[in-house]
């Protein structure tokens, strides 16, 4: 009864501090200081009841949005286009008690564009947590898994099936089917990956070990994958800050290669498979930056990419892709081969970068724009937003991309192209 | 005449040489400063509650922020897991010494972050949730005697020594008898007033003494601030596996 008046005067407290906030702040220091608030003793300890909460939660994210864009293309009439998408997920938790628990999630996705088969729905995640003597954590089913610490590129992430979006770099990505085992020992971090996709024999279970360990206020990990049959890979991470900058960086060394190389023959190429080493390094920050006086708001992320699997000389890639694009006969001695060839991530050196400014000048606008090139071979895109004042659940956008490089470059192979768009995004979370 | 501006001069005289030798007098405050820090600690005992935040921006409205938290200051350790609102459940931050967590249940994805960082668009920082460091990160640059409301407080004024805190100078009014802090205002490089925090309740955990009301108020925007009340405060043991990676994971949906 005390605590419940106590609690009372406290809530009354904040209550009137809310509704005369103009007032003088010794007004606040005029009773008592200190109150007593006994300390509660649960029959469940909180810790315990977090990992049972109600025992089954369903819920979900609902996502519907529109978008109309105009594309204006070198030696081409301009192209309107309108997309209208509707989608979202389900998710089920149950835990029966608080060393087990099972989960599911499915994402589904209406394409109102297909008469034929408009609905579609993939199993993102469904998974069982367990443990022993919780000291060794266990999870073991199709879940979402984060390796690497890259934001635009991650070649660390050398597990997940999904690869990440340069211009949605925070969206899920699909993991595989594992048995995670996690030992955590102080602020270091054990992980054993058993990975079961697409295995069909015992002798093809790949195994992906991970240690995680803090040295001042930095972190590092170091992992590895091993699968018969399938190039070894080990991998190294680091994540740190120094003053308010962010940064970032992984490494990754394997033993071959699972894409075809273009090689000389002549005066064509033939795709070749390449063995030795390839590496792969990237390396990056972030800066979030305020004004004194709240009207500028940025916040900035910047990235470089060393791609050990890129071509040196990008003439190869850039006569194949052309070729292809008009429906010709690729320059390759070799074509049923052309599948193993990788038109996307076949420069050496790439750079992403994004820049944002939330609520321009105090405002309900936000800005942002994002950079990706290949510096290989001249080519990128640039994609800028503008974020209007959101109305309830609606969030509409207008924003412009466009895109640079000769013919037969990564990001110019279609030519030059400007698309202007508005949008709007209704979603939420329940 | 003369005389009485002589008078005058000689009693302000007298008054700003009482001031300067007063001022350079800092070992009192700096006492007071390790003994503000030391009843913010929970020695050799657990602590956890929930957090309610109340978080009011002119431009984006009222939002209620429930937050757990589970602290142990032997080793600097704390997490914070978000309850509501349900758009933001599940997200935490884990910290272990000198490094902050942040966890996105969505992407299941572990992120260095900062101490100084404010927490989910409030007001609070994040270096707020845990014990204080007043006498090992900042050195006193003057105090004077003052009141507030009705209690009699040395207000302090304090210069960071470090980079660990958000803000490089405070000043502080602290209770004489009690040494609690009242209230603190915290300034840029430049010396503009960013923030002002406001501790008009506490309440005894074990030998602690903490805070159970908060009031944070943006000084850049007007009518922007942050009001965070403590409710069922435990001090039961914590078991080790909850200040880990593992367990955040587990509790997520």
């Amino acid at each position: 009864m005390r605590r419940t008046i106590l609690l009372g005067v406290l809530l009354a407290v904040l209550v009137w501090s809310g509704t005369s906030w103009a007032m003088d702040f010794d007004d606040l220091f005029g009773g008592d200081l200190l109150i007593e608030l006994d300390p509660e003793e649960t029959v469940v300890a909180p810790e315990e009841a977090l990992l049972v909460q109600d025992r089954v939660e369903v819920g979900g994210r609902y996502n519907f949005s529109l978008n109309a864009s105009r594309t204006i293309a070198e030696g081409a009439d301009p192209s309107n286009d309108f997309r209208a998408s509707l989608g979202g997920q389900l998710y089920l938790d149950a835990r029966p008690d608080p060393n087990f628990r099972a989960f599911g999630k499915v994402g589904i996705n209406y394409n109102v564009n297909n008469k034929e088969k408009p609905l579609t729905a993939e199993l993102q995640e469904l998974f069982a947590d367990f443990n022993y003597g919780n000291k060794v954590f266990f999870r073991a089913g199709k879940q979402n898994v984060k390796w690497g610490v890259g934001y635009f590129f991650s070649p660390a992430d050398i597990i997940n099936i999904g690869r990440i979006d340069p211009l949605n770099p925070e969206a899920e990505r699909e993991g595989p089917v594992a048995l995670k085992m996690h030992y955590p020992r102080g602020t270091n971090n054990f992980y054993l990956y058993t990975l079961f996709d697409g295995v069909t024999d015992v002798q093809q279970i790949a195994f992906a070990p991970k240690v995680e360990f803090v040295a001042g206020k930095t972190e590092y990990s170091l992992g590895g994958f091993y699968q018969k049959d399938d190039h070894p890979r080990v991998m190294a991470t680091v994540s740190s800050s120094f003053g308010d900058i962010g940064f970032f960086g992984e490494a990754v060394a394997a033993w071959g290669s699972d894409r075809g190389f273009l090689e000389p023959k002549g005066p064509a190429y033939e795709i070749a498979e390449k063995k030795g080493l390839f590496l792969q390094v990237t390396a990056g920050g972030m800066y979030r930056w305020k004004d004194s006086e709240g009207l500028l708001d940025l916040s900035g992320t910047l990235q470089y990419y060393f791609n050990g699997e890129g071509y040196k000389d990008q003439e190869g890639i850039k006569a194949v892709r052309l070729a292809l694009l008009n429906q010709g006969f690729p320059p390759v001695v070799n074509p049923l081969k052309l599948d193993s060839l990788a038109l996307l991530g076949s420069g050496r050196h790439y750079l992403a970068g994004a820049l944002s400014w939330n609520k321009m000048f105090g405002s309900k606008f936000s800005a942002s724009v994002f950079l990706q090139a290949n510096l290989s071979d001249g080519s990128g895109m640039i994609h800028s937003t503008l974020r209007l004042p959101s109305v309830s659940k609606i969030s509409p956008s207008i924003g412009v991309s466009t895109n640079f490089g000769s013919p037969g470059t990564e990001f110019g192979a279609l030519g030059r192209t400007v698309m202007v768009f508005a949008a709007i995004t209704i979603g939420d979370s329940f | 005449m003369n005389k009485k501006m002589q008078l005058i001069a000689a009693v302000l005289l007298i008054f700003a040489l009482a001031q300067a030798v007063q001022a350079q007098d800092f070992s009192h405050m700096e006492a007071i400063l390790e003994r503000i820090d030391a009843q913010s600690r929970f020695d050799g005992m657990d602590f956890s509650c929930v957090l309610t935040m109340i978080v009011e921006d002119p431009e984006e409205g009222i939002e209620k922020l429930v937050v757990r938290q589970f602290r142990r200051d032997d080793g600097e350790r704390y997490l914070l897991l978000i309850q509501e609102p349900v758009t933001q459940r599940g997200q935490g931050y884990l910290l272990e010494g000198d490094n902050l967590w942040f966890y996105d249940p969505s992407s299941r994805q572990f992120a260095h972050t900062s101490l100084k960082e404010t927490f989910q668009d409030s007001d609070v920082r994040n270096a707020d949730f845990g014990q204080s460091s007043y006498a090992s990160s900042y050195e006193v640059e003057g105090y004077l005697e003052g009141i507030l409301g009705n209690f009699d407080v040395y207000i302090i004024e304090l210069k960071a020594v470090d980079d660990t805190v958000p803000f490089p100078y405070a000043k502080i009014w602290v209770t004489k008898d009690s040494n609690l802090v009242l209230k603190a205002e915290e300034y840029s490089l430049t010396r503009r007033l960013m923030r002002s925090a406001l501790f008009p309740k506490y309440t005894k955990v074990g030998e602690a003494v903490i805070p159970v009301q908060m009031v944070f108020v943006d000084e850049l925007v007007e009518g922007k601030k942050t009001q965070v009340s403590l409710s069922e405060i435990s001090v039961s043991q914590i078991p080790d596996h909850v200040f880990t990676k593992a367990y955040i994971e587990r509790v997520n949906r």
